[in-house]
């Protein structure tokens, strides 16, 4: 009797350790955020603090300076540029990868995985090395060529363009991981049927290749759309959210309204905003994610 | 045969593709490394693409100059890292242990919760970690701040454990355990030695998010001497205007850069392997 006990709560005993370890340290602090989200609770005063409903949403989306509307701006285009950015780059790659021999493919694989390990802060610092308008690399080849200095970091027309290409190189490694992967799943007699009858490489690629790694494609989007969001340190690093606000995306607002303006309730409402959206995106990527592992494993 | 043979064009254009993609990654690198390797006085305008000559001196500067940021840093960021591996693989084995050889229901469920939340990157947890340690009391305290980062690697740790222990034959437990081994034994003597390569790659990954923190650290150790390198290196940005210190902070970043590089090259077929399986779960 007793044994069967234990053998039936061995599994759980050993899931004690993990699940305490994810409670603590994931799910309670969100719970904790969305709590706070409805309290007038400021980083001097985090007790007994009063219940204030909305009103912390209602003050973010009013706030004048910056206008709520530019910071979901900024976020949007620079998580549409990400995207983009590094679907593209991540696709087109993985393409040209597909026909290499695999030793080779694989050796290459690594090296465009290296911004993948590296610290986003650093990569944030490398990469205002590469726009410094006085010795940044960007500006020295430009100026070889006889193209003025440009302000890449403080202009508001290239600022932003200039995180999107920063954060493309950290993140579209990880999209030619999972667009690689899937494409060597595809069955080789789909292609051979294709180039059989006819078809030119572009045909075999757009009828036959890029519809049968559909859900990997989705799943790579899905990774670089919450990673755009969320990006912090390579921001923080490279521009603070200036000048002037005009690289802040949402991420950077909570930090400035937690850790510099000290209002937690605040904080916590652009949290729970930003928290919500990547959610949605977060179960959509869970079930994808299921369905792919199953074909990988 | 070549599944798909390519015209001489589209090989010139396969060529091309992949050498500008190998320049857009590794140009920005060395262009760092090659400010962190020349002598100051050439890191400034006019500049030069190759320098005329290379020296360690940032580097010692960074570690032990008058403007160093000195060794604590780096001590700081090995300590994160090493706590958060050896805390993840813990972690990660009972868990991923319990889910390959038990069969619970209840327990996928909540692992699907955790692996969506885990898919939260590092930065929406600022303001919610932050919130949880002022709270309780614990704002400043590095220990639960790499607890935090182990936290954020454990579900794909987990996942990739319970992947390793499905590979190891049921069979090879229970014949120890039929020669009288006990429980524990059997795990110490036959299954832990065969998930040793697992373990390594899950112990790596949570080492890199731990040496790479910085976010958490910024805003949640206040204390200079208990912060990692990649917080101490602002001290060579100026916020206003130009005049960063470009030569330490390269070199600081160089030396920074080193160990998971060198982490990387030693284990990068595995890590491939998983980055494509995991994909990138990581923040």
């Amino acid at each position: 009797m007793l044994r069967r006990v234990l053998a039936r709560a061995t599994p759980w005993l050993l899931l004690i350790a993990p699940l305490l370890l994810l409670f603590l340290f994931l799910l309670l602090p969100y719970l904790l955020t969305f709590y706070y989200s409805t309290t007038a609770a400021t980083i001097g005063r985090l007790s007994n603090v009063g219940f204030v409903g909305l009103a912390n949403f209602e003050a973010v989306l009013a706030s004048r300076n910056p206008p709520f509307p530019g910071v979901v701006i900024v976020t949007a285009t620079f998580t549409a540029g990400t995207l983009a950015g590094s679907l593209v780059l991540g696709t087109v790659l993985a393409l040209a990868l597909y026909t290499v021999p695999a030793g080779r493919r694989s050796a290459l694989l690594a090296v465009y995985l290296v911004p993948w390990v590296i610290a986003g802060v650093v990569i944030g610092y490398t990469w205002k090395l590469m726009y410094d308008p006085e010795i940044g690399l960007a500006n020295t080849l430009l100026g070889s060529v006889g193209i003025g200095p440009i302000t890449w970091l403080s202009d508001k027309a290239t600022s932003i363009a200039a995180l999107v290409t920063a954060n493309v190189w950290a993140g579209y490694g990880i999209v030619l991981l999972v667009i690689s992967a899937a494409l060597a799943n595809v069955p080789p007699n789909l292609i051979l049927a294709g180039q059989v009858d006819g078809a030119s490489v572009t045909r075999v690629i757009r009828r036959i290749i890029l519809p049968a790694i559909r859900p990997a494609f989705l799943l790579a989007a899905l990774v670089a759309l919450v990673g755009g969001l969320n990006t912090f340190d390579l921001i923080y690093a490279m521009t603070k959210g200036g000048p002037l606000y005009q690289t802040e995306t949402m991420a950077l607002e909570m930090y400035r309204l937690t850790a510099l303006k000290g209002s937690i309730g605040q904080g916590a409402a652009v949290t729970v905003i930003l928290f919500s959206l990547s959610l949605v995106l977060a179960v959509v990527y869970v079930v994808l994610w299921r369905r792919e592992n199953r074909k990988w494993t | 045969m070549d599944l798909i043979r390519l015209s001489p064009l589209q090989r010139v254009v396969r060529l091309v593709l992949i050498v500008l993609a190998l320049l857009f990654t590794i140009l920005p690198l060395l262009w760092i490394f090659s400010i962190a390797l020349r002598p100051g006085s050439q890191a400034i305008f006019p500049i030069s693409v190759v320098p005329s000559s290379l020296t360690l001196d940032n580097i010692y500067a960074v570690l032990f100059g008058p403007n160093a940021i000195g060794l604590t840093p780096y001590q700081n960021a090995a300590v994160y890292g090493i706590t958060a591996a050896v805390t993840t693989a813990v972690a990660a084995s009972l868990g991923g242990y319990a889910l390959a050889r038990y069969d619970l229901k209840a327990g996928q469920a909540v692992l699907i919760v955790i692996l969506a939340l885990s898919f939260l990157p590092a930065a929406s947890r600022i303001v919610p970690l932050f919130i949880l340690l002022s709270s309780s009391g614990h704002y400043g305290d590095p220990l639960f701040v790499i607890l935090a980062y182990a936290a954020g690697s454990t579900p794909l740790g987990i996942w990739l454990m319970a992947g390793t222990f499905r590979q190891i034959p049921i069979r090879l437990e229970q014949a120890a355990r039929i020669d009288g081994a006990s429980a524990f034994l059997t795990m110490r003597r036959v299954v832990l030695p065969l998930a040793i390569p697992g373990i390594l790659v899950v112990a790596t990954l949570a080492f890199i998010d731990g040496w790479n923190a910085y976010s958490l650290p910024l805003i949640l150790i206040p204390k200079d001497t208990a912060q990692p390198y990649t917080v101490a290196l602002q001290a060579y940005i100026r916020e206003v205007g130009f005049g960063n210190n470009w030569s330490l902070l390269s070199a600081g970043s160089l030396v920074g850069l080193v160990p998971v590089l060198a982490v990387f090259a030693l284990l990068q077929r595995r890590l491939v392997r998983v980055g494509g399986l995991g994909s990138a779960i990581r923040g």
